[in-house]
């Protein structure tokens, strides 16, 4: 009995981890663009995940990619993805460069990661050992993600930083004192313990991701006056690209049912009616 | 040292982490701005908060991270007026930077703001001419006005041809003349928090980013 | 029935609490609005000292010139209550300034709303925006430029921007400045009729949160309380102390302290004692003590006491017989032994202080007479005491 409690609680133990997501620089920005909506309908992506010794590496690059695709292409975009195998830039095999002229990437969005922080105290783990996680362990990162999104002809059109910051506490104190807490008295959506670390970084990142995308597309249009787009025939269709026969080096391979989108419209997207000037002083 | 003392004191609030906690919701803890700063800098900026640097150094690297609260929180303005007003000096100062290279000297500048909300507009507007004057441009505070019939006719034109119309009217009625020119700042889409420029001279507009 | 009637009862309650919920929601939305309020308002200030400053070292006119203030406008989201405030303070400081030479008029044709009807049309505006209708209708104050004020809250940063607007007819704007701080830096809290520069503020603010000097005369009243123990048919009596010393910084700040002292305690018929106590503390509010809130330092320290009379026989390890009682008739019995301790203490600004620690004294482990508040086994902690302190 005393053996199933002592597994028991060494197994709980082993579980209670709380990790705490902070915004630390753009992530907490409001976003104006909602991702469900198509967006960048009829825009060519590129989206290039380099990967990076601290920050990320080739597997969470490729991780990252595949989920940046999925979130352009819900909002209409046609994207590939490319992961480099070395940091270093330059020309890489699946480049823009090498495209054909009718699938010219519009806009080339790059991502690299770096980890600006990182902190462990092993005083705080002999502490939680010897106090059998009552106090918790800490251990502390802060990542950011560089962001920058250049046209078909390179010129630099949006540049960003998001930072997050995550605490993890490794203790069976902290953890049972939390969920108590979201449970008797955090409302709904406020709660630190299981995955919510998870979602509200999500829902963040992909909210500014897509935002930046949008004024990334605006911002073309404007540098060029709002030339009308020129209309692209689909694959498959005559007049169009045949469909490729083999993924590109580095394209995400077929997701399974991902969740079905919102129709887009057909309309083309034209931009509201200037709102009237600001004029003489309120 | 900090962390140290949260555990030894548990479940205690005295390291006055800005992340979410006991004392602090998630929501609380999205209102402030952090950068991360080397000790030396920090001690520097914030001399009453962070200790100096030991004359013979540290064991392993230290930094701090400085954080500020905001004025006013996420969500006290609507989402889009909060974001462009939130950097709204870096916004203007990059496209006054821009509209000064596009005009030859002795310019005079006239400066308008076009925005749904009319109080963000004119502060939008008002950084706008003082950024001109303080690089040096001669500024007027008076906003070149159209008549109400063609403010009519622009209304209902897209922001491509909108403001290549104006601009050609500008001229036409004799509102702007030759060695002024009209800087006007506004957002082309409801959904992007980013501001926009161009530049009426001479009866030309010239968008700028 | 009774089902019934506590349905209605609950349902009647949750009606009140939504009733309620709402307003108390409301309540606390105006009570954060004031405080953030109260928070821009100081920040407000600083930057109009700021302004007013650079003013009097680099005055925008060469000679005094009349001005209106034509508009005051506030970050977005507030009220005419902030701009009012805002008015006030800087009405105060020109006039206090006479070195930025500026004169404050007032211009009724200024601010009032004028219709000016003509070819292109008719147009409603404030005399400022209408120059060709001031001049037509006569400027009686002489004011020849308008001042504008706006604030904005951009991010943590408060944002002033100031023009000064000729009155002709093309409203050239003839100065403009920007002034930016955040709301993390402390308020400098400038005198109006002396303002200083940012540095020498900033360079008053450090004197003052590293202390005048490294050194504090702590006087503290202190109590010992002891434990009885079960066994004993005598109980010690809680020691009264009175402590004397000296403590001194050890690093900035006084983050880290180092003190000692000497005490003396005495009762009537019964003990006379003193004390030799050294300690060293660590602030753990923070890295520097605080200007505003309490100081909370953890201590750990040593004393040697040493007590006369018939009340020393009780810091014995031996139950005092009466022959030891014989025995101490005409002479005085002399007890000497040491303590350790650790314990919290709360200060406010160096100056008062409370303090709480709880001691043990190797030495009487086996004392038949002093019980145990916590028996740790290797060693047994009987003393628990209580200081009050003041510091010069």
């Amino acid at each position: 009995m005393i053996r199933l409690l002592v597994i028991s609680f060494v197994a709980a133990a082993m579980s209670a981890c709380v990790t705490v997501y902070q915004p630390v620089t753009t992530l907490q920005r409001p976003v104006t663009v909602d991702p469900g909506l198509p967006n960048l309908e009829g825009l060519n992506l590129l989206v290039r995940c380099v990967p990076s010794g601290d920050g990320a590496d080739q597997g969470e690059s490729e991780e990252l990619c595949q989920n940046m695709q999925q979130l352009y292409s819900n909002q209409g975009a046609k994207v590939e993805t490319e992961v480099p195998e070395e940091e270093g830039g330059g020309a890489t095999k699946g480049g823009f460069e090498d495209w054909g002229e009718k699938a010219k990437p519009d806009l080339v969005i790059e991502l690299r990661a770096r980890r600006l922080h990182w902190e462990n105290s092993p005083v705080l783990w002999a502490l939680c050992y010897a106090s059998l996680t009552l106090v918790p362990a800490i251990t502390e990162a802060t990542f950011a993600q560089d962001v920058s999104i250049r046209d078909a002809d390179g010129f630099l059109l949006i540049q960003d930083t998001l930072q997050a910051r995550f605490i993890r506490y490794f203790g069976l104190g902290f953890w049972a004192v939390n969920g108590l807490l979201d449970l008797l008295v955090r409302p709904k959506g406020q709660g630190l313990v299981g995955n919510n670390h998870k979602t509200d970084f999500s829902r963040d990142f992909h909210g500014q991701m897509s935002q930046l995308a949008f004024h990334a597309r605006m911002r073309e249009r404007v540098l060029k006056s709002f030339e009308p787009e020129p209309v692209r025939p689909v694959e498959g269709q005559e007049g169009g690209p045949p469909p490729k026969g083999k993924a590109k080096k580095g394209s995400a391979p077929p997701v399974t049912a991902p969740p079905a989108p919102p129709t887009p419209s057909r309309a083309p997207l034209t931009a509201p009616p200037p709102p009237p000037p600001s004029g003489s002083k309120p | 040292m900090r962390r140290l003392i949260a555990g030894l004191w548990l479940f205690a609030a005295c390291t006055k982490d800005p992340s979410a906690g006991f004392v602090q919701t998630k929501a609380e803890a999205r209102n402030y701005d952090c950068q991360r700063l080397s000790q030396a800098e920090a001690h520097e900026r914030y001399p009453g908060v962070v200790p100096e640097v030991p004359p013979r150094g540290t064991y392993g690297s230290t930094d701090a991270l400085i954080c500020s609260r905001r004025v006013l929180d996420w969500g006290d303005r609507e989402g889009r007026d909060e974001a462009i007003l939130n950097s709204l000096g870096e916004q203007v100062s990059e496209l006054t930077r821009l509209a000064t290279s596009t005009a030859p000297e002795h310019t005079t500048w006239y400066v308008d703001s076009f925005y749904p909300q009319p109080q963000v507009a004119q502060k939008i507007a008002i950084a706008a001419r003082v950024g001109l004057v303080e690089r040096g441009q001669k500024v007027s505070d008076r906003v070149p006005l159209l008549g109400g019939g063609d403010i009519a006719v622009l209304a209902r034109l897209p922001p491509g041809q909108a403001y290549d119309l104006a601009c050609r009217r500008y001229f036409a009625e004799s509102v702007l003349a030759r060695g002024e020119a009209f800087l006007a700042l506004m957002i082309v889409d409801a959904r992007e928090s980013q501001l926009h420029a161009g530049v009426c001279l001479d009866g030309a507009w010239r968008w700028l980013l | 029935m009774r089902r019934a009637l506590w349905l209605v009862l609950v349902s009647t309650a949750a009606h009140a609490a939504t009733v309620e919920a709402p307003d108390a929601f409301a309540q606390e939305v105006e009570d954060a609005r004031n405080e953030i309020a109260a928070q821009l308002q100081l920040h407000a200030y600083d930057l109009l000292d700021e302004l007013v400053f650079r003013w009097t070292q680099e005055p925008p006119f060469e000679n005094e010139s009349p001005l209106v203030l034509a508009d005051v406008t506030v970050p977005v989201g507030f009220g005419s209550g902030l701009q009012a405030l805002i008015e006030n303070h800087f009405v105060s400081l020109l006039v206090k300034n006479p070195r930025a030479k500026l004169q404050l008029v007032h211009c009724p044709q200024c601010m009032a709303m004028v219709v000016h009807s003509g070819a292109k049309g008719t147009v409603v505006a404030r005399g400022v925006d209408e120059p060709e209708t001031l001049a037509k209708a006569g400027v009686a104050s002489g004011s020849r430029h308008a001042l504008f004020l706006d604030f904005e809250a951009e991010g943590a940063a408060l944002v002033l921007r100031v023009r000064i607007t000729s009155l002709e007819p093309n409203l050239p704007i003839v100065y403009a400045r920007t002034i930016s701080t955040t709301t993390a830096s402390p308020s400098l809290l400038r005198s109006e009729d002396k303002l200083k520069s940012a540095a020498e503020a900033r360079k008053e603010y450090l004197d003052l949160l590293e202390g005048k000097g490294l050194l504090l005369v702590p006087i503290s009243f202190a109590v010992r309380t002891y434990q009885p123990n079960p066994n004993a048919f005598v109980a010690t009596a809680p020691l009264l102390w009175l402590n004397v010393g000296i403590e001194a910084a050890l690093s900035q700040a006084r983050a880290w302290t180092a003190s000692f002292s000497a005490g003396i305690t005495w009762a009537p018929e019964s003990h006379v004692g003193w004390s030799l106590t050294g300690r060293v503390g660590r602030l753990l509010t923070g890295n520097t003590v605080s200007l505003t809130h309490p100081d909370v330092y953890a201590y750990v320290g040593g004393s040697v006491i040493s007590m006369y009379g018939t009340g020393a026989l009780a810091f014995r390890n031996n139950i005092p017989t009466p022959e030891d009682l014989k025995a101490s008739t005409g002479t005085t019995p002399n007890v000497i032994f040491g303590t350790l301790h650790f314990g919290l203490m709360a200060r406010l600004k160096n100056r008062i202080a409370v303090s709480a620690y709880i001691e043990t004294a190797p030495a009487l482990n086996g004392s038949p007479v002093l019980g145990n508040f916590i028996d740790l086994g290797f060693t047994k902690l009987q003393t628990l005491g209580f200081e009050v302190l003041f510091c010069f």
